[in-house]
């Protein structure tokens, strides 16, 4: 795989860093557990559990779902009214009632990733469905009701950006986000930059071939290109921007095409079919093995399970079994829930502690 | 709709739904794409009536072009009688200004052009131009994507529209091969007969004089099939499709987006029925 490196997204707010591992002269062996996906149509069980927290959209819009915020109350992304008519809006979990949070410009695509954490909402907005490469990265306060134009496609010389746009997190009071540059090179060159949310103040932590970065327990972690092609995931204190430790099987992870993080786990896809992930703070590793029409891609993180979007459908897999199904409409979640929206509809499953995809079909 | 009247090719092979195969060796044994027609695929995941409705109801709102569907030309004897026009007319063979020819790869039950070009697009919309220079790498001859793009008059508030690109292709594609290109509408929600006539029109054009490309106009709308890589927002994209199989459920085509998004891989496999989904309320070149 080359040159193939994007930007991922992280679920709910990140735990404190895990205690770093005592070091002993022959620590235990890595565990790695291998699976091959097996996908089938949600259980029964699975099924019920949608349909005990489903609610009608407000007004009978499509919602198409982008991120749920940490309280698991509220879901956001982009309601539909008319093709004049789009914004980003909060959807109320337990009613179905929903608040405009941003227009969106006529002509816009729609929304091209989302993340929530605490009272902020970020997402990147696709400006244009005939010219891919004009986007906005833009975040709004639930609190104050302030929105923020944090990047956009075009530098301030008004020169474009080369390559992928922005699949941005939230996370321990800063957005982060890859901003891809000028055209250099035959391949996409970026910066990932780190926007303190209170100082309002923006960090770069690196350049060059560069993903987007993600929220892994207390890092942020991102992955690069080096100059001998190899690739390497990089991790940094997310406040202290101080650099943080990673294990061997992590630093050099092979191809890295998605990424995605969470408060207990980092997983990165190496091709359409293979992921990897490492439950932090562990040596436990899981390999698992999809097929073509799943494709691993816009990788998040709930709880115990990897969401995606295959393109139609998204795919839920629990992580712990290697088991997954798939849903037809939207996806996103939260440590605590799993939330799904399609035609004007909009259902969560509680992540209970019995919340498991044992069976396949 | 007239048909594409492709020219003879120096190397004849015959598919017919992959019971009949013949190509050079050194095709079968070259290309990637020929390593791609053994990759694995799983069972089909059908679309619910619901994403459908909603994926035409979308269109229905948001079409600014909207194109006229011939829905008689799709009948399957008129069809058959379209396809077999073209074969009459290709019997006068005509040779390419340089390069060297397509050949159909088959194996698996699949077809694929083992010269599939794939090129990452220059700019964020010159999907139009990179499809055409593409499928001029496939047919043996060369045309870059700012040659293509000043041709078309490819912009970046709209792309590159349909009569421009077909346009494009008869310039710099068909007619140099002793072919013509011709566009075929879709239904908003592609019907069977619709569906059908794509699988005949794509097995001709892939299995006849050495392989043509066929051009596919993609508009993926939010909450809608996507192709591999892009996300779920509303684009309109040009995409080359060289390829079949698997008893005609899934499709393989070059994508020039590679340089848009860096998830968006340079060939894939997709569900064909999802693929004329995605072309539906646009349509295909061939």
């Amino acid at each position: 795989m080359v040159g193939a490196l994007v930007a991922a997204a992280a679920c709910g707010a990140p735990a404190a860093r895990p205690p770093a591992a005592n070091a002993t002269p022959a620590p235990p062996p890595d565990a790695v557990r291998a699976y091959s996906v097996c996908f089938a149509p949600p259980s029964e069980d699975w099924t019920r559990r949608f349909s005990e927290h489903a609610v009608a959209i407000g007004g009978g819009v499509d919602l198409h779902l982008g991120a749920v915020a940490d309280d698991g109350r509220t879901a956001y992304g982009l309601v539909r009214r008319s093709a004049a008519d789009q914004a980003v809006a909060a959807v109320d979990l337990a009613t179905g009632a929903v608040t405009s949070i941003a227009a969106l410009p006529a002509g816009a695509a729609g929304i091209g990733s989302m993340a929530a954490s605490g009272s902020w909402v970020v997402w990147q907005q696709a400006n244009s469905a005939a010219n891919l490469g004009d986007w906005a990265v833009r975040a709004w306060s639930r609190e104050s009701g302030e929105t923020l134009d944090l990047a956009t496609s075009r530098s301030p010389d008004g020169q474009q950006a080369f390559g992928q746009a922005p699949l941005p997190v939230a996370g321990r009071g800063m957005v982060a986000w890859a901003q891809p540059q000028p055209r250099q090179a035959s391949h996409p060159v970026a910066t990932v930059e780190r926007y303190d949310l209170a100082s309002r103040r923006t960090t770069v932590l690196d350049s060059g071939r560069v993903s987007g970065p993600v929220l892994a327990g207390a890092d942020l972690v991102w992955a690069r290109v080096e100059a001998d092609g190899s690739y390497a995931l990089r991790a940094v204190d997310a406040v202290s921007l101080r650099a943080a430790p990673l294990p061997e099987r992590v630093r050099a992870p092979g191809p890295v095409v998605y990424l995605a993080g969470s408060d207990r786990y980092l997983a990165w896809s190496t091709d359409q079919r293979e992921l990897h992930v490492w439950r932090l703070g562990t040596r436990e590793y899981g390999d698992y093995t999809a097929d073509v029409r799943h494709p691993l891609q816009f990788l998040r993180l709930a709880g115990d399970f990897t969401l995606w979007y295959a393109g139609l459908p998204s795919t839920v897999l629990d992580l712990r079994t290697g088991h997954a199904f798939d849903v037809r409409g939207s996806l996103a979640g939260t440590d605590g829930l799993i939330a799904e929206s399609e035609a004007a509809r909009l259902s969560y499953a509680p992540l209970t502690a019995d919340a498991r995809i044992d069976g396949c079909g | 709709m007239a048909g594409m009247r492709c020219g003879a090719m120096l190397v004849t092979i015959v598919c017919a739904a992959g019971l009949l195969v013949g190509s050079p060796a050194t095709a079968l044994a070259a290309s990637p794409a020929c390593a791609a027609a053994s990759a694995p695929a799983a069972a089909a995941v059908p679309l619910s009536g619901a994403t459908l409705a909603s994926v035409a109801a979308y269109r229905a709102a948001h079409d600014t072009v909207r194109l006229p569907v011939d829905l008689a030309a799709s009948a399957p004897a008129a069809v058959a009688a379209q396809v077999a026009r073209r074969a009459a007319a290709r019997r006068a063979p005509v040779r390419l200004a340089r390069g060297a020819p397509a050949a159909a790869c088959a194996a698996s039950g699949r077809i694929v052009l083992a010269n599939l070009d794939q090129q990452g697009q220059i700019t964020d919309y010159y999907c139009g131009p990179a499809t055409v220079s593409e499928m001029a790498a496939t047919r043996g001859l060369r045309v870059d994507q700012g040659a293509a793009a000043r041709w078309m008059g490819t912009g970046p508030s709209s792309g590159t529209s349909v009569d421009r690109l077909t346009r494009g292709l008869n310039q710099f594609v068909g007619w140099p091969g002793g072919g013509t290109y011709a566009f075929v509408s879709l239904s908003y929600s592609p019907t069977p007969n619709e569906r059908a006539a794509f699988v005949a029109r794509l097995r001709s054009d892939l299995t006849t004089y050495g392989g043509w490309p066929v051009a596919g106009d993609a508009w993926e709308v939010p909450g809608g099939p996507h192709l591999v890589g892009h996300p779920d927002v509303e684009i309109f994209h040009w995409i080359e499709i060289g390829g079949m199989g698997d008893g005609d459920t899934v499709a393989y085509y070059a994508d020039s987006a590679t340089t848009v998004w860096s998830g968006v891989p340079a060939y894939s496999w997709i569900d064909l029925g999802a693929l004329v989904d995605i072309l539906g309320g646009r349509g295909y070149a061939w």
